[in-house]
């Protein structure tokens, strides 16, 4: 059986995978690659911002300030819109241009943000623009290769980091996650696949804005880490209309209080039951009074919720999840059940009760710094 | 019961090809043959460790100009775990990199003259000493990752401006580790195409760069070194033309970031025949940004000669100008 192998691995010269095949592999996937970024340069633009000052601490990870360098955004559609990472804002600058592959150069307005994505719709007034080709969703797979490109570094052409896509759902389903290195360099940037579809935006998430609403550049602490993230091309598309008609997006909450404990399954070592232990209800339940819109809306300590939008939600990851597809201000169908009745109510989100808090001294860097 | 499969091993290690390299694993055992691991003293909160290139047969290592080589004794450590007492033969301090020579013969070495000049997207070989991980005997570190583009460094170190300004190889891979300095950015072909760089701070970006001083810089300063020239700093730029000669004044109040308003432009001057005008919003100089009122300044002492084509902002317009840089003005 083992000579056998060899024998195979003999044929192709290469035991371990560091033989002339290895070789050609790497030099072919260079060259693909090389090819690929060439095609996908045209939508992708360089952004310039003129003042405005460092941000107010709580916006950043502690100990972070913003460089001055340009930033990076795609084009989106063909009359001048444009996506990018509200992170590229934070010093709130006056003057934003944008300039494009083809040299021409434009006066961009921020039209709007979407605070839990770190996302930013700019507009210019320009036609015929070539906007990104999009992947759809149920096409990635995890493990597939990807590149994240940026005009961070103000070279004449975008720098690029190559890596893969290490998960498919993060950050309650908006975002990838990718090893290719996200940083200030590309953040507003896109992550592209090989056939030159962008993949998602890159912006910075996790670290201490990964539930909590975290300051715009909460997640910048884990920049160049192997762990970057970028929002789903579905995602940007799905939140598009509410960015282009100038409203700011926050994350929605459904106004009462619900309970968070997930089920837990198996049976315990000790005799006494762990304190979370919840036996599978099918939702989630409402553990107290209703308030505002929810209220209005008829929602009862007692309820449990179903589903959100037919969204089922039997656990409460699955209900923020649902609910993370939705901005402060839509309106929702929720699915109750109220003893043996089940109802429909539309409820109004309302914007996240709890307020952004200062983010706790970064994590520590995974690798350290020479000082 | 193992004697077939050894055999059959053993015919295909005598079978691989020495040289030039085709499989990886003959290109990286060369590559790791020619960076060394450098110790010297450790001041302050400087390290006492770095990694080093060997470029000549007899002895010359190109290593990162850190204070490690005030130590009375630096060591070079080979692969194969030989130590060589160091002495410093040449510092560059704009490139913060510095020849070391040991006594030795026969040494394998990256030939300076192989230039590498791998391209944005190509694959590129590290190996460096990050964390002094690799002790005696051991060879350094090898990463692969890719070549992430090219552009000029605009960095500090300690709230210092980094004295280089030149181009350098940006890469993906974790470089700026502690230790990996002074080691070895080589192409698919295990052509040296840069040394890794002492660690920097964007100014761009406010992150840890990882870079490579380029192959060019590097042989230039070892042509300097064994030539016995100095090394110099950037030498000043003579008689260039400043936004003051061109007839602009800006509108300069003061703070980190200055806004470059246009505020006047003199009468009769190259930028009023250019079409410059008070209010102007100078957005880039020869399409390098600009974001305050010093960079103007700064590009027009760096530029070679030339007309000048400045970006600005007009009220909700960017409009392009060229400006005419006569000599005397």
């Amino acid at each position: 059986m083992m000579l056998a192998r060899l024998l195979v691995l003999f044929h192709f010269g290469d035991l371990v995978g560091v033989g002339p095949d290895r070789m050609a592999e790497m030099r072919q996937m260079a060259a693909v690659w090389k090819a690929t970024v060439a095609e996908c340069e045209p939508w992708i633009v360089r952004i310039d911002t003129v003042g405005g000052a460092q941000p107010e601490p709580g916006a950043l990870a502690a100990g972070f300030r913003l460089g001055d360098g340009p930033t990076t955004g795609v084009i989106w559609t063909a009359d001048g819109y444009i996506y990018t990472s509200n992170f590229n804002f934070l010093k709130t600058p006056p003057i934003i241009t944008v300039h494009l592959h083809d040299d021409r150069a434009f006066v961009a307005r921020l039209v709007a943000q979407d605070v839990p994505a770190h996302t930013a719709l700019l507009k210019i007034d320009a036609e015929g623009l070539p906007p990104a080709p999009r992947t759809p969703r149920s096409a990635l797979r995890a493990g597939q290769s990807t590149c994240a490109l940026g005009f961070g570094h103000a070279g004449k052409a975008p720098t690029l980091s190559i890596g893969i896509v290490s998960a498919i759902s993060r950050i309650d389903g908006i975002a990838l996650q990718t090893d290719a290195r996200i940083s200030p360099a590309n953040y507003g940037g896109p992550l592209i696949d090989l056939q030159g579809r962008m993949i998602g935006l890159c912006v910075p998430l996790g670290g201490t804005g990964m539930h909590t609403a975290g300051g715009a550049g909460a997640g910048v602490e884990w920049y160049d880490s192997g762990v970057g993230f970028a929002v789903h091309c579905e995602y940007l598309e799905a939140r598009f209309e509410a960015l282009k008609s100038g409203r700011t997006l926050q994350r929605g909450d459904i106004g009462a209080p619900l309970d968070a404990r997930e089920p837990v399954f198996g049976s315990p070592a000790t005799a006494s039951a762990p304190a979370d232990a919840l036996p599978a209800d099918g939702g989630v339940r409402v553990i107290g009074p209703p308030e505002g819109a929810a209220a209005a809306a008829g929602l009862a300590e007692g309820d449990v919720i179903l589903s959100v939008n037919d969204i089922p939600t039997p656990r409460f990851t699955a209900l923020r999840k649902a609910v993370a597809r939705f901005s402060a201000g839509d309106e929702v169908t929720l699915t109750i059940r109220r003893g043996s009745e089940e109802r429909r109510l539309t409820v109004t989100l309302e914007p996240e009760s709890t307020p952004a808090t200062a983010p706790a001294a970064a994590e520590s860097r995974p690798a350290a710094r020479e000082e | 019961m193992l004697f077939p499969p050894l055999c059959l091993i053993a015919c295909i290690i005598a079978m691989q090809p020495a040289d030039p390299p085709e499989s990886l694993d003959a290109l990286l055992q060369g590559v790791q043959g020619r960076v060394v691991k450098v110790h010297g003293g450790r001041i302050g909160r400087e390290l006492g460790f770095a990694s080093g290139v060997i470029v000549s047969a007899d002895g010359e290592v190109i290593t990162v100009l850190s204070s490690l080589l005030e130590s009375q004794s630096i060591r070079v450590v080979l692969a194969d775990g030989r130590r060589f007492v160091a002495r410093v033969k040449a510092r560059d301090p704009r490139l913060r990199l510095a020849l070391l020579a040991i006594d030795a013969q026969d040494l394998p070495y990256f030939d300076l003259q192989g230039r590498a000049a791998p391209q944005r997207g190509d694959w590129l070989i590290a190996a460096a000493n990050p964390f002094k991980v690799a002790e005696g005997p051991e060879p350094v570190s090898i990463m692969l990752g890719t070549m992430s583009g090219r552009v000029e460094l605009s960095g500090r170190r300690r709230a210092q401006d980094f004295p280089y300004d030149g181009e350098v190889l940006l890469t993906d891979m974790l470089v700026n580790t502690p230790g990996c300095a002074g080691g070895a950015i080589t192409d698919l072909d295990g052509r040296l195409a840069g040394v890794i760089g002492q660690a920097a701070l964007s100014n761009l970006t406010n992150t840890w760069l990882n870079y490579a001083i380029p192959i060019d810089e590097v042989a230039a300063f070892v042509e300097r070194a064994r030539s016995g020239a100095t090394a110099e700093i950037h030498a000043a730029a003579e008689q260039a033309p400043s936004a003051m000669s061109l007839g602009i004044r800006l509108f300069d109040v003061g703070g980190r970031i200055r806004p470059a308003y246009v505020e006047r432009v003199r009468p009769g001057s190259s930028a009023e025949h250019g079409g410059l005008r008070a209010d102007d919003l100078i957005l880039a100089v020869d399409e390098r940004p600009v974001t305050s009122c010093g960079d103007v300044d700064r590009i027009l002492a760096e530029r070679s000669p030339g007309p000048l084509r400045l970006t600005v902002k007009r009220g909700e317009q960017v409009v392009s100008l060229t400006i005419a840089v006569v000599d005397s003005q």
